[in-house]
């Protein structure tokens, strides 16, 4: 049988995978973040990968995930030399769909991150769709993309509170209310540009 | 001791152990109707048929006691098909009744039928017509036509409250529940027959047709009728409570609870949210703040002038309560009083005399912070001579005796969570955060200290009894005191443990959900101790576990 | 204009042409909605105008963001149907099959065949009327009022015909987990087909109006350029990325439903401007009718929803007149489908392209996160690239021809 995608993987960068699984045929690979530039620059460069677009970029909050039910959507590798094990994974998950155009394939790679400390390099410079993809998950999850060029809120305003898709957002509350920006406001103040 | 093999995987059990538990213990669930672990062994329904080799016939996992080298198998087709086959038949005289149903949503039938069968209906006539909204006593009314017939109800009456007041009359699919000729369903426990009723056969008079139950708000919470303090689950819906349903505590009540303890909360539906203050125009109505500060001035010139101030405190208050109300006693000079409740008729099973719920705690904390104190006869006795009269959450009646001593005392402020004749007599009142809307610990009779969790939010206007304390302490004395208003009652417990020599060792945070028993000899009990007559097993193996249809929240 | 408006623009660099020192005073910055005539959808550019020339913009998203993903979390997996309806709303049926075939992937369940045609036939309706939606709004914006009433009354052939399969004209909610609200009515193969008709009538004026008119040929030829590199590297899919020349069409190339057993062509372009956006999407009308046609002639008969009780509600007369059917319909109602733990992502070919459904299962009735990747939100991210450099009047064709929708970009 030909070496799946996660093989592949697997074989390139060893212990910075963590674990995958092919639950419903989406080949899926959960990445240390420390190796998540390298994996992503030879998931697009590599001609037997050749992963052109980066189809979506999110992020998922499992803070409230049931307990000892991680292992069915993000399984670690027994004995990981990490350490970690599907249930100590950290409460969020940066989650990235590649698709290759000229191979059609498909692989979701994975990245958690820990609560107050959720950082992840960005991917702007390998796809633009990067961009506005990590500004979304920034907005609504609050991942901070390092080096991101422009890392605002995107779907809310400037001066929104909190990160609506965290399983901590409440469902009830108040906003700010803000004044129409005016003209001086856009030219002064840089969170409108 | 025997060992078993069950889906392959092999356990040692007692000898005596029923398949059902050893399959338990493994994590195999094995489905049922008519089991109940308080409750002797029927093994009328048939669900819990399993194939046992060597055996020409599936056995009941319920009734079938292990034996060595013993193999089952829970999941073959054979077992399967049994299954779907007396779910057919318990369904066969089933009324469409869900959506008028008090059980839709919690039903063991529904649960087991959506798991084992989901198969279609093959009946071709009438179904069997029985009594429906038929009362069967004051609080339990039976839909027969809903009854699967497992006769736990039958079994509880005969079994746990030996009244036997049920029966089962007729034969075949005319068997039906009921009471003998001129005999009504109504011992002290009648609804613990709703609560062990598998179906939607039983219902409550008090719940009947209130609320569907996904709904309602479930939270764990303790019973605060009498001294036996059950463990329960509060179910409200909108912070109003629905209804109290007893939860499995081995060392408090078992699976049981009576019917005075499930109307205990009635009073919270017209619960005081405002006190009053005198003003020039008579009384006004006022929130506790504003009566704190109205009390607050009387302590401030008592303070000054030294005069008489005294403090009655019920044994309903919570420990925390009674420590910050004890030690704000203590360093004012105040005389204390301990104002019990008038006792009722307790019982063998769960009902003691005492109907305050935490005597065994307050007097472990009025002795052990005070040294002394009185009781109603000895607040009759020196109203004389008190300036000021402080009634916190009053328990006893207030009888001609009391309300002419009260008419004594110039100052007189009293908090309470519900009108009375002590509020009447008060010129200040201060509306009181009831104990279930509220964090905190009681002591049982049995010495057993379990955590209120708070079910119900409290209302903004009402204040707790311990913060009461605390925010007057200032103003009653100079000494300082460890604890503040914003000291919650964990931590006001934690420093309780350490003061008072009968709760020594103990923390909030370890006294969990079932509670733990105060240390007996400076010691407390490695392991909780069983009551007699609970079935030996691990908590909550076997029992019934409703699933909730919804991840329930607090409303708004 | 006066002086003291900004001097010192930042990320000009993306800006089309040099400004020299003395010329930065004459830049003005403008906003171009939330609520403009010429845009069909809420959308703000802030624009950094020189003169006409458009030197730096910011697009502005999120007028309509209302949660999507957020309320799927709080209901059943069934309850999150009817809000895909608002995602893209020009062709809510193509979100209705994208929905449910992420929710069956991750339970392993496989439609019956005659489901699985019927999904791809009102998948086909609903890109038709997407695309009549998007060539007609275009017109009008550039000032064709008869081309734009062409594209709504063909769009208002098609809209009964939704409304005789679904119920409603917009908030269909036709799928079902499992199945279909309802089989196809009666004739509908007869009357869909004389609709279809009567719009690619109404196309071929709409084209004859448009096509070779002067003026929309100088408007829309060579404005909105849009590089291979550029539209694969930002995600664009759908007509935005096929109208560069690239060839790639879900349908085609990752089959999904019964795509690989109906003979059609993707038609791609190959200048990525938007008038290759506007032939691209009346010749892929004319596939879509293609592909109408061989469904309706390979459609099985058959039941149209899987024979399980666990994932669809039981037949009516079972619900009312069997308690096995009640409980069977009020379990699922109350505690939704028991769909096992897990993720799974599918996308289907929705009207602008790949849209996406994330869909993470905590092993009960509710979904622990829905994401949707929408087409039209990857598009928007590359559009400053398109019309910085260019005319300010450039924007209106070329936003038309990306066809934002609100609903699914904002969620």
């Amino acid at each position: 049988m030909a070496p799946t995608l996660v093989d592949l993987v697997r074989k390139q960068f060893g212990s910075a995978v963590l674990g995958s699984h092919a639950h419903r045929g989406d080949q899926t690979v959960l990445v240390q973040r420390d190796k998540v530039l390298d994996i992503m620059s030879y998931l697009k460069n590599d001609p037997a990968m050749a992963f052109d677009v980066l189809a979506d970029v999110t992020a998922v909050d499992y803070s409230t995930y049931p307990e000892g039910a991680r292992a069915a959507v993000s399984p670690v590798d027994a004995n990981h030399p990490s350490g970690l094990t599907s249930d100590t994974l950290p409460r969020y998950e940066v989650v990235y769909h590649l698709l290759s155009m000229s191979k059609q394939h498909r692989l979701r790679v994975k990245v958690a991150l820990a609560e107050g400390d959720e950082h992840i390099p960005s991917m702007c410079g390998l796809w633009i769709a990067a961009n506005w993809g990590e500004r979304e998950a920034f907005d609504m999850m609050g991942i901070q993309f390092d080096n991101h060029p422009d890392l605002r809120r995107i779907l809310t305003y400037p001066e929104f509170e909190g990160h609506p898709l965290r399983k901590d957002f409440p469902l009830r509350g108040y906003q700010p209310l803000v004044a129409q920006p005016t003209l001086a406001d856009y030219k002064d103040n840089e969170t409108f540009r | 001791m025997p060992k078993v093999t069950i889906d392959g995987q092999s356990i040692e059990v007692p000898a005596g152990t029923t398949v059902l538990r050893a399959a338990k213990q493994l994590g195999i669930d094995i489905p049922v109707f008519c089991y109940h672990p308080g409750l002797s062994i029927a093994a009328n329904c048939r669900m819990c048929l399993v194939e046992i080799e060597k055996s020409p016939k599936p056995l009941p996992g319920c009734y079938t006691e292990v034996g060595e080298g013993m193999v089952v198998h829970t999941q073959t087709e054979r077992v399967k098909a049994t299954q779907k086959a007396v779910l057919e038949f318990i369904l066969l005289n089933h009324p469409v009744d869900c959506p008028i149903c008090d059980q839709a949503g919690e039903c063991v039938l529904q649960e087991h039928y959506t798991t084992y069968s989901l198969q279609a209906s093959r009946l071709m006539h009438e179904k069997v017509g029985k009594p429906k909204a038929k009362p069967l006593g004051p609080n339990v009314i039976l839909d027969a036509e809903r009854c699967i017939v497992c006769t736990r109800c039958v079994r509880f009456c005969e079994e746990v409250t030996k009244t036997c007041e049920l029966t089962v009359e007729s034969r075949g699919e005319h068997s039906e529940i009921t009471t003998p000729e001129g005999v009504e369903l109504n011992n002290a426990y009648s609804q613990s027959v709703v609560d062990i009723c598998p179906v939607g056969a039983l219902t409550s008079r008090q719940f009947r047709f209130h609320r569907r139950v996904w709904f309602l708000d479930m939270r764990d919470s303790l019973c605060t009728g009498c001294g036996r303090g059950c463990s329960v689950r509060v179910d409200s819906h909108k912070n109003q409570v629905e209804r109290l349903v007893p939860r499995y505590n081995p060392d408090v009540n078992s699976y049981w609870m009576c019917d005075d303890g499930r109307k205990s909360l009635d009073g919270l539906k017209d619960g005081l949210t405002m006190g009053w203050l005198p003003g020039p125009d008579g009384a006004r109505q006022a929130p506790a703040a504003d009566g704190l500060r109205a009390i607050g001035a009387w302590l401030q010139e008592q303070k000054t002038s030294q005069s008489g101030l005294g403090i009655g405190l019920s044994a309903s208050l919570s420990n925390e309560d009674l420590y910050a109300w004890a030690r704000l006693a203590k360093a004012a000079n105040a005389k204390a009083y301990l104002l019990p409740r008038a006792p009722w008729q307790g019982d063998s099973l769960l009902r003691t005399d005492d109907r305050d719920c935490n005597t065994a705690g307050a007097k472990a904390i009025l002795t052990s912070v005070l040294g002394s104190y009185g009781d109603a006869d000895a607040l009759i006795g020196d109203a004389g001579a008190l300036e000021v009269l402080l009634v916190v959450d009053h328990g006893a009646d207030c009888d001609s005796e009391l309300r002419e001593a009260l008419s004594r005392v110039p100052k007189v402020g009293v908090f309470a969570s519900e009108a009375s004749e002590w509020t009447q007599a008060a010129s200040v009142v201060v509306p009181l955060t009831p104990l279930q809307a509220r964090e905190g610990t009681l002591t049982n009779v049995a010495g057993w200290v379990q955590r209120l969790q708070q079910p119900l939010k409290p209302a903004v206007t009402t204040v707790a009894a311990h913060m009461a304390a605390a925010t007057l302490a200032p103003a009653a004395s100079d000494v300082a005191m460890d604890f503040s208003d914003k000291t919650r009652p964990a931590e006001l417990f934690d420093r309780l443990a350490g003061a008072v020599v009968e709760f020594k060792g103990l923390n909030y945070a370890e006294i969990g959900d079932l509670g733990r028993h105060l240390p007996e000899d400076g010691t407390l009990a490695p392991r909780r101790p069983r009551v007699d007559g609970t079935p030996q097993w691990e908590p909550d193996t076997v029992a019934p576990t409703f699933k909730r249809p919804f991840q329930l929240r607090r409303g708004a | 204009m006066s002086a003291n408006l900004p001097t010192a623009i930042p990320s000009l660099s993306t800006g089309g042409h040099k400004l020299t020192a003395e010329r930065q005073g004459d830049l003005m910055t403008i906003n171009m909605g939330p609520s403009h005539p010429a845009t069909h959808g809420t959308v703000k550019f802030l624009l950094t105008l020189d003169g006409e020339m458009v030197q730096d913009v910011d697009i502005h998203i999120g007028y309509l963001h209302r949660g999507f993903e957020k309320m799927s979390e709080q209901g059943t997996w069934q309850q999150v149907l009817p809000y895909t309806d608002r995602l893209n709303y020009v062709s809510p049926l193509i979100n209705n099959v994208g929905y449910v075939l992420a929710v069956e992937k991750l339970m392993g369940v496989q439609c019956t065949p005659r489901t699985t045609w019927i999904r791809m036939i009102i998948s086909e309706v609903a890109r038709i009327v997407d695309h009549f939606t998007a060539l007609a709004a275009g017109a009008l914006e550039l000032g064709g009022f008869a081309p734009f009433l062409l594209g709504l009354e063909a769009r208002e052939t098609l809209y009964p015909l939704v409304e005789e399969l679904t119920g409603a004209r917009l908030t269909t909610s036709y799928t079902r987990i499992g199945g279909l609200r309802a089989d196809l009515p009666d004739d509908y193969e007869k009357h869909l087909m004389e609709g279809i008709d009567k719009a690619l009538f109404c196309l071929e004026k709409m084209g004859g109006l448009l096509t070779k008119n002067r003026i929309f040929y100088d408007r829309m030829i060579g404005t909105g350029p849009l590089s291979k590199e550029d539209a694969i590297s930002s995600g664009c899919t759908g007509v935005m990325l096929r109208s560069t020349g690239v060839d790639w069409d879900l349908r085609k190339h990752q089959p999904y439903l019964a795509y690989d057993q109906v003979d059609f062509d993707v038609i791609i372009g190959h200048q990525g401007d938007n008038y290759d956006r506007f032939l691209c999407r009346i010749e892929e009308i004319h596939q879509s009718v293609s592909i109408i046609k061989q469904c309706f002639k390979k459609m099985p008969g058959g039941p149209i929803n899987v024979d399980d009780w666990h994932v669809v509600l039981p037949p009516k007369h079972a619900v009312y007149n069997t308690i096995e059917g009640m409980i069977a319909h009020f379990k699922l109602v109350i505690d939704g489908h028991g769909v096992p733990a897990g993720e799974a992502y599918q996308a289907v070919e929705g009207g602008n392209g790949e849209l996406g459904f994330y869909v993470v299962s905590q092993g009960n009735g509710r979904p622990f996160r829905v994401h949707v990747r929408a087409p039209c939100f990857y598009a928007m991210g590359i559009v400053k690239k398109m019309i910085v450099g260019h005319l300010l009047s450039d924007i209106i064709p070329t936003f038309d021809a990306l066809n934002m929708i609100g609903g699914e970009v904002d969620r």
